[in-house]
């Protein structure tokens, strides 16, 4: 089930995809899942909490961790939290939280925003 | 200049997670990915599940600018989408009927759509066109407020689990033939659809919820239900309907759901179910049945509250009670007791509710029949934990009365709390 591939990791030493320090939080995670399952502030809290001590690369990390322990529940909460961390924010906001590079010809970008005008309304200031 | 490998996080990353944290985000933000890189131009078009309300597009007081930034937007949103799409939402009061949506029906249903949802302006019912009933692939249909009209060639949804419609203009004959043809529904909601007349033929249908005006309804095969929520409001057509109707209501709404777990009747389902020949000793017994919750029973129609014992006296695991009664006029008339040999001869002897732990009896009058049955559940019900008793707010004097007898009524479980609720 849930955690069969835990298992498998601990067995596997070779393993790249999952360091010790991001097991510590992933595995803990049912339980507190579980403790406060019924309480929505709590996951709140709990979220921001990860945003502002975690930084994006971990999370990042987080997120294929859950993955590859095929932990849908975690797998959710963390695909949630960099959805919330970069709604309605800038695209450099956004670049800048995911590491990217605009590689774009001079010119391109604004032929770009042109082409996808009809989404770009309403962000939030940075 | 271009992307350091070391520092992009998202890029490589599965298109699975990546569409699990774009699908989080309104639509519009998804497309604006596009923006971010070269390798983020078409990321959002692969994605599989789209949903669409106005927050698409700014807000403002004309209607018909909204409407057509809307269109527009979905329109080229649809128009540059790579890919299969599994599930489809549209949810807007700002569409008024318009081809354009007749279009991206026929665009979704060369989509392999699995799930479609559309939720419309009640004011404009648009009538979903015929390519709807060639997206062969559906599994999950929720339609609101427009017409359907299937083809007569239209041999069903052979995936179809749920479905769901809201206030459809629909012929009864044309949602009868659905439900036959789709031999894999397990969920069917069927809400303000008015004067159906429904054969209910479904071999794997677990949860069933209706609710409006139905002239007239019968499980004819619904042998796996498991859940049932039925609100049915009357008019006189239908009231006159019922009366030369001759029958068995009960028989023909809950004779052929013998694995029936959850049951709750609101408005006028008791009364729905007295219609037509007592059916006398129930030929089924619902073992599984935990859970009953009835609403607007009259205790001052012993028809119904015969239909209410002949369920409950026929559901051995019953665990949970929750009557709701409709009897507010608390008159010295409606006082007086009438015809209380009536319990002696319906109630069987030894009848136990092995199982039943809390009972909720909401809206009392303390009219004599209500009082009657709250004894009958106690003095039956050895394992009873709670039974809470919340007399309706028109009721100020009759309460006093409504405790004293209480006070005196036996309890076959020695653990019994009973619960009078004031407010």
């Amino acid at each position: 089930m849930k955690f069969c591939t835990v298992k498998q990791y601990f067995d596997d030493e070779n393993n790249n995809n999952v360091t010790n320090g991001i097991a510590t939080t992933v595995i803990p995670l049912p339980n507190k899942h579980l403790k406060i399952k019924a309480n929505n502030k709590e996951m709140e809290q709990y979220e921001q909490e990860l945003l502002r001590n975690v930084m994006p690369q971990e999370l990042t990390k987080l997120i294929l961790a859950a993955n590859y322990l095929n932990f849908k529940e975690a797998l959710d909460f963390f695909c949630r939290t960099v959805a919330n961390a970069i709604q309605n924010k800038s695209v450099d906001y956004v670049r800048k939280f995911f590491g990217l590079e605009s590689d774009f010809e001079p010119g391109e970008e604004e032929k770009l925003c042109k082409e996808f005008a009809w989404s770009f309304e309403g962000v939030d200031e940075d | 200049m271009g992307d350091s490998p070391d520092l992009d996080l998202i890029s490589d990353l599965p298109q699975s997670i990546i569409e699990s944290i774009l699908t989080r985000l309104p639509i519009i933000e998804a497309v604006r990915t596009s923006i971010l890189s070269s390798k983020w131009r078409y990321r959002w078009a692969s994605l599989t599940h789209l949903a669409f309300d106005e927050k698409c597009v700014t807000s403002t007081n004309d209607r018909t600018f909204v409407e057509n930034k809307l269109i527009n937007f979905i329109t080229r949103a649809l128009f540059l989408h790579q890919g299969p799409i599994h599930k489809f939402q549209l949810c807007t009061s700002f569409l008024t009927s318009c081809p354009d949506i007749d279009q991206w029906i026929l665009f979704l249903s060369r989509k392999d759509i699995k799930e479609l949802v559309l939720e419309l302006d009640e004011n404009e019912w648009i009538r979903v066109p015929s390519c709807l009933f060639n997206c062969k692939k559906l599994t999950r249909l929720e339609l609101s407020r427009c017409e359907l009209d299937p083809p007569s060639t239209f041999k069903g949804f052979s995936f179809l689990k749920s479905l769901k419609l809201y206030q459809v203009y629909v012929a009864s004959d044309a949602i009868e033939s659905v439900i036959i043809n789709c031999p894999l529904l397990e969920s069917l909601s069927l809400s303000y659809i008015d004067s159906l007349t429904l054969n209910i033929r479904s071999p794997n249908l677990k949860y069933l919820c209706l609710e409006g005006e139905f002239k007239d309804i019968c499980l004819e095969n619904t042998p796996l239900l498991i859940a049932m929520s039925v609100a049915m409001y009357m008019t006189e057509d239908i009231a006159e309907h019922m009366e030369q109707s001759s029958s068995c209501n009960f028989i023909k709404f809950l004779g052929g759901a013998p694995h029936l777990e959850r049951l709750i009747g609101r408005i006028y389902f008791t009364k729905y179910l007295t219609v037509g020949d007592d059916p006398g000793r129930l030929p089924i017994k619902y073992i599984n049945l935990k859970i009953i919750e009835l609403y607007q029973v009259s205790f001052e129609d012993m028809k119904e509250i015969l239909v209410v014992l002949r369920l409950i006296t026929n559901s051995p695991n019953l665990k949970e009670l929750q009557i709701s009664s409709s009897s507010n006029s608390y008159t010295l008339a409606a006082m007086e007791a009438t015809d209380l040999e009536f319990w002696e001869k319906e109630c069987p002897s030894h009848c136990i509710f092995g199982r039943l732990r809390v009972v909720k009896m909401t809206e009392m009058s303390g009219v004599p029949h209500e009082m009657e049955f709250i004894r009958f559940l106690l003095e039956n019900s050895p394992v009873l934990e709670v039974m809470s008793i919340a007399p309706c707010s028109s009721v100020t004097e009759g309460r006093l009365n409504m405790l004293i007898e209480l006070v005196r009524f036996r309890r076959a479980s020695p653990r019994a709390e009973i619960l009078f609720i004031q407010n």
